[in-house]
């Protein structure tokens, strides 16, 4: 599961068309600017339900930061909270794959400055 | 990927229909936990030119400015930790000022059973996650529209009930008022009481009474076909024109002819009356009457006999030029009782599936104890017939009883109006029963 969700693009294409023909490309780049500021936060969210030994909370951040990185187009990062909401059963499982979780967020980020105005590459 | 790169070609538009000033005037409120998807929703629609949002960032918030904001439109997260957008949406079908308001509930479920959940809890629609803002803007349009369908119709509705309260109230006021009743009534040595009731706001029924001299009055009877604003507004037609031939109110024949030559011209094919017009001549004892196609009466000749009923052929008022109506007489005594009805009465179907028809009317009209206020005889025989004071009618309703008795000044004159329950009079003893 871990390698399919790893090989997934980190940015859906069809769903950015879907964001840029209603919000424009101006308004569209606004709000993907919020989208690694909203990560971290979403990941220490996990991360302190984690530490607190609290399943319950830990699926329920995972379920927010699910929710607004598929609207926003971040199918990696999408997949791999949905795979901690729906499909790890314990805190173990999913402190395991928080090293994952954090390196799909960074990579994201990265993906996003790398394709922003003026980035070179 | 060039989402992060500006662009200044114009977008199309997600939804290319025109709409309304209306709909993007509406308050949408946007309830979510998730401030990154309040923000984004709240972007896609004011790129719709939705200028009127409003943020909740969870349920109960949500709940807190629903009453202060009265939105158009609920945005709900399914999903939000202080209070689930199922019970929000429960909580708001409750409230009976929020109970039709729409509801868009987001949720990634595909699970059929939560779906259900959502429906039944009284979502209007719901909107599938990762948000899709053609999908978003399609829902959000459909149902402002439906919403403002649904209280522009509410609005006509109640517009429409206020005016035709305003035309019941006129039409009321063409039947005979009390007052100048109860004078005809003592000065003809007479006791009058009527029953007048419409089966919808408007009825096609008609009455009156016409003094003519000292000695003699005349009552008549009306009745459209239909019922509704077209009936109701043949009637004042009819009012009027009965009261233009003033110098005719003492010939029944000539007068009944008269107006069914003005109805002629003046009502469209289909729409006629029924009429009947009866002048008492309490000086001589005596009725006279012609009818146009109208019911038969029931007559009391005096007291202990049995109920007769009194017909007179003729073709209905507006149907054909040239008709021909003549003058019938009958003898009314001293203790007389004369009974005049609508076939609202006569044809009325009871929880049995029997009309009482003219010969029911009769017989039960035979057998009323002698001395009943007419008031108390109206009773009886509606009851006979299945009508009671809460039972709706099939047709418009009209009864009028008159009768020559020893009367004393308080009993010469009771009217039942529409809406008015039918309280017995005063003057009922106990041993006034059919």
């Amino acid at each position: 599961m871990l390698e399919t969700v790893e090989t997934e693009p980190l940015f859906a294409s069809d769903q950015l068309d879907l964001l840029r023909d209603a919000l424009g490309e101006e308004g569209l780049s606004v709000m993907l600017l919020e989208l690694p500021e909203a990560a971290g936060r979403s990941l220490g969210a996990i991360q302190a339900a984690l530490d607190a030994g609290n399943l319950d909370e830990t699926r329920k951040a995972a379920h927010v930061l699910k929710g607004f990185s598929s609207s926003l187009g971040a199918a990696r990062l999408a997949s791999m909270a949905r795979s901690i909401e729906l499909d790890l059963d314990s805190v173990a499982a999913i402190a395991a794959r928080m090293p994952a979780l954090a390196a799909t967020v960074e990579a994201t980020i990265a993906e996003l400055a790398r394709r922003a105005p003026g980035a070179q590459g | 990927m060039t989402a992060v790169a500006a662009s200044n070609e114009p977008r199309e538009a997600v939804v290319g229909k025109p709409r309304h000033d209306s709909i993007e005037n509406a308050r949408i409120l946007i309830a979510d936990d998730d401030p990154l998807s309040r923000r984004l929703l709240a972007g896609i629609l004011r790129a719709e030119n939705f200028r009127n949002l409003r943020l909740a960032e969870g349920g109960v918030s949500a709940m807190e400015q629903l009453k202060e904001f009265r939105p158009d439109l609920l945005l709900l997260d399914m999903q939000m930790p202080d209070m689930s957008g199922l019970e929000v949406c429960r909580k708001v079908r409750a409230d009976s000022e929020l109970a039709d308001m729409p509801i868009l509930m987001q949720t990634a479920t595909v699970d059929r059973k939560k779906m259900g959940e959502l429906f039944s809890g009284g979502a209007s629609d719901f909107l599938s996650k990762p948000i899709n803002p053609s999908e978003l803007i399609a829902r959000v349009v459909i149902h402002l529209e439906r919403w403002n369908s649904l209280r522009e119709l509410r609005a006509y509705r109640e517009r429409i009930s206020r005016e035709l309260e305003a035309a019941r109230r006129m039409q009321f006021e063409l039947l005979p008022p009390p007052g100048a009743l109860q004078l005809f009534a003592e000065s003809a040595g007479l006791r009058i009481a009527s029953y007048n009731r419409s089966s919808s706001e408007l009825g096609g029924d008609l009455w009156g009474m016409l003094p003519i001299d000292a000695g003699s009055l005349g009552i008549f009877l009306a009745d459209f076909a239909g019922h509704g604003v077209n009936a109701a507004l043949n009637t004042f037609r009819l009012h009027a024109l009965i009261h233009e031939y003033r110098s005719l109110h003492d010939d029944p024949a000539e007068l009944t002819s008269v107006l069914n030559e003005r109805l002629v011209r003046l009502l469209p094919p289909g729409q006629f009356a029924t009429f009947m017009y009866v002048v008492i001549d309490h000086a001589d004892g005596e009725l006279r009457f012609a009818s146009a196609g109208a019911p038969p009466f029931l007559l009391v000749p005096g007291s202990g006999g049995r109920a007769l009923l009194c017909e007179a052929s003729g073709v209905p008022l507006g149907i054909e030029r040239g008709s021909r109506y003549y003058l019938q007489q009958h003898a009314f005594p001293k203790d007389s009782l004369l009974f005049l009805y609508s076939d609202g009465l006569s044809e009325f179907v009871d929880d049995s599936g029997n009309r009482i028809g003219d010969s029911g009317l009769a017989k039960a009209l035979s057998s009323c104890n002698l001395g009943l206020d007419p008031h108390v005889v109206i009773d009886c025989l509606c009851a006979e017939a299945g009508i009671t004071e809460n039972v709706a009618l099939q047709d418009d309703t009209t009864v009028i009883c008159i009768d020559r008795r020893v009367l004393t000044r308080a009993e010469s004159y009771q009217d039942r109006s529409p809406g008015q329950p039918p309280a017995r009079s005063s003057m009922v003893g106990a041993d006034q029963e059919c």
